[in-house]
């Protein structure tokens, strides 16, 4: 088993400058980033994004990512790339795979950055190939630079609707619909997207990006049994924590979108106070103050669209994993079911690959509204490793 | 290379981000036929450079799904790479030569080589 004093785990804004201010207090610091490049959301966005490093540049979203990534390597930071943290074990015992290998590393302190996943909001059609989260296509639009069609229809209006259309216009791209009231769109096509309707009237499309905001991704926390509560601000479970960002299990900080729905300037502020947290800095005191206040200051980001029931139609697919249609959910609540884990053991719904990620969120809405349970009271399903689809082979390369 | 090669859905020239830098053009195959695409770009970007929106058909009711969430957290790129089931396209680069099927459901040991 490996050992390590400080692992953060993301290297998005929160992430990396919670490693930046634990190395500059002297801290021997790994990074494990599961995608190919450090920034996390900033890397698709070509939007001007807030001055995080108060230096009075004003830099685009791929700019900072970059930006990240020199000041990580300028430090000494431990970046591992495509390395992707499935499991917290007893002890702060991590689950890592990378391409090459798999390993368990024990690290004295864990700073959990692991950032944000699109909401998701099941419609007609959603399930169509060419039907994609706004992620998914910023993400090939502005690291691939591959356009998602030529015709495309937007669905939502989360927060992240500025950021899509922008890029898109950039792109030389046309929106020929937008749908932003989720509830009115119906898409069809055969074998792929070929049309979007919001009011009964179908425009001609080859793909659709639906935005409808960012939800709190904390699996691995869930996973370490850490303690949630229900954030309105973020319309989610999100971990419990102290002042300084700790949560209820012992050595492990949780920062940025992963704790709760942050702006950019928040997320760095969250991360610079964990950072001098697990180095035991004396800079502590500071690195709260300015947390305060940012948190004063840079107002707030909203919390993601919620799914409206009642227009949900009955053959419209909930958990797209195991494909498991409303009717079946709602046949479930009427059967009994009052918890997201009854749903799941009546009929798979949440079982699939993607651990519940897009469909949890529609599933405690449909039981909110027809059981009337509150949702403070429908805490997320219980999460087990591992977080992520990793095939058997390459666990069973471990090297432990 | 020209856009034409790499696909029709390509960006070169971007108002922000500025001229493409190409990296090595590479042949792959794509359910026998032959599509060209960047080394080191997800293989996912490949298809959808070219057009190409499905990647596999569902297990239970076999209907078509593609590129969805992009990073590697929803099934549904899934696809058959170089005889290895269930591989995961818009995280996975592309190497020379790769040849990419359509998967139908969870794969079958047929199409696993």
């Amino acid at each position: 088993m490996r050992w390590e004093e400080v692992v953060v785990i993301g290297g998005g804004v929160a992430g990396a400058t919670a490693a930046l201010a634990a190395r500059a207090e002297g801290a021997t610091v790994t990074l494990l980033e599961e995608q190919s490049a450090v920034g996390g959301y900033m890397r698709w966005c070509i939007g001007v994004q807030a001055d995080v490093f108060d230096d009075g540049e004003g830099r685009r979203g791929f700019e900072l990512a970059e930006l990240l990534w020199d000041k990580l390597y300028d430090a000494g930071v431990n970046v591992q790339l495509r390395s992707t943290a499935w499991g917290l074990f007893e002890d702060n015992v991590l689950g890592v795979v990378n391409p090459d290998t798999s390993y368990q590393l024990r690290a004295e302190k864990i700073v959990l950055a692991s950032g944000s996943t699109d909401v998701a909001i099941p419609f007609a059609g959603w399930e169509l190939p060419g039907v994609m989260t706004a992620r998914a296509a910023l993400t090939a639009m502005n690291i691939w630079r591959v356009v998602p069609g030529r015709r495309v229809g937007v669905v939502g209006n989360g927060s992240d609707l500025q950021e899509v259309l922008e890029s898109l216009s950039a792109a030389g791209v046309d929106v020929v619909a937008h749908v932003s009231d989720v509830v009115l769109a119906e898409a069809g096509g055969e074998g792929s997207v070929e049309w979007l309707s919001g009011n009964g009237e179908r425009a001609e499309v080859d793909a659709i990006i639906t935005v409808h905001g960012v939800q709190p991704d904390a699996e691995l926390a869930l996973q370490g049994q850490a303690g949630t509560y229900f954030s309105d601000g973020s319309a989610a479970h999100v971990p419990q924590r102290s002042d300084g960002l700790e949560s209820s299990v012992k050595n492990l900080w949780v920062v940025g979108d992963a704790a709760g729905i942050t702006t950019t300037l928040e997320a760095a502020a969250e991360g610079n106070v964990a950072g001098h947290a697990v180095s035991k800095s004396k800079k502590l005191d500071a690195a709260l103050e300015r947390l305060a206040e940012v948190r004063t200051s840079a107002g707030v980001r909203p919390p993601a669209s919620i799914m409206d029931a009642g227009s949900l139609r009955d053959e419209t697919q909930v958990c797209r994993c195991e494909e498991i249609r409303a009717s079946e959910v709602r046949q479930a609540i009427a059967g009994g079911a009052t918890t997201i884990n009854d749903v799941k053991r009546k009929n798979r719904a949440g079982m699939g690959v993607c651990q519940g990620i897009f469909c949890t969120r529609s599933i405690a809405t449909l039981i909110h509204s027809q059981a009337g349970t509150s949702f403070e009271d429908l805490v997320p399903m219980t999460a087990r490793p591992p977080a992520r689809l990793i095939p058997l082979a390459r666990l069973a390369a471990s090297e432990d | 290379m020209t856009d034409k090669d790499t696909g029709a859905f390509r960006v070169s020239s971007h108002p922000m981000l500025g001229e493409r830098r190409d990296a090595d053009v590479t042949r792959v195959i794509v359910d026998g036929r032959e599509y060209h695409g960047f080394v080191g770009e997800p293989i996912a970007m490949t298809l959808l450079a070219h057009g190409i929106r499905s990647a596999r058909s569902t297990a239970e009711t076999g209907t078509a799904r593609g590129y969805f969430c992009g990073v590697g957290r929803c099934p549904d790129c899934a696809m058959t790479v170089d005889g290895e089931l269930n591989v995961m396209t818009c995280i996975t680069p592309l190497k020379p030569g790769m040849i990419v099927r359509t998967q139908q459901g969870l794969g079958t040991w047929e199409e696993a080589e």
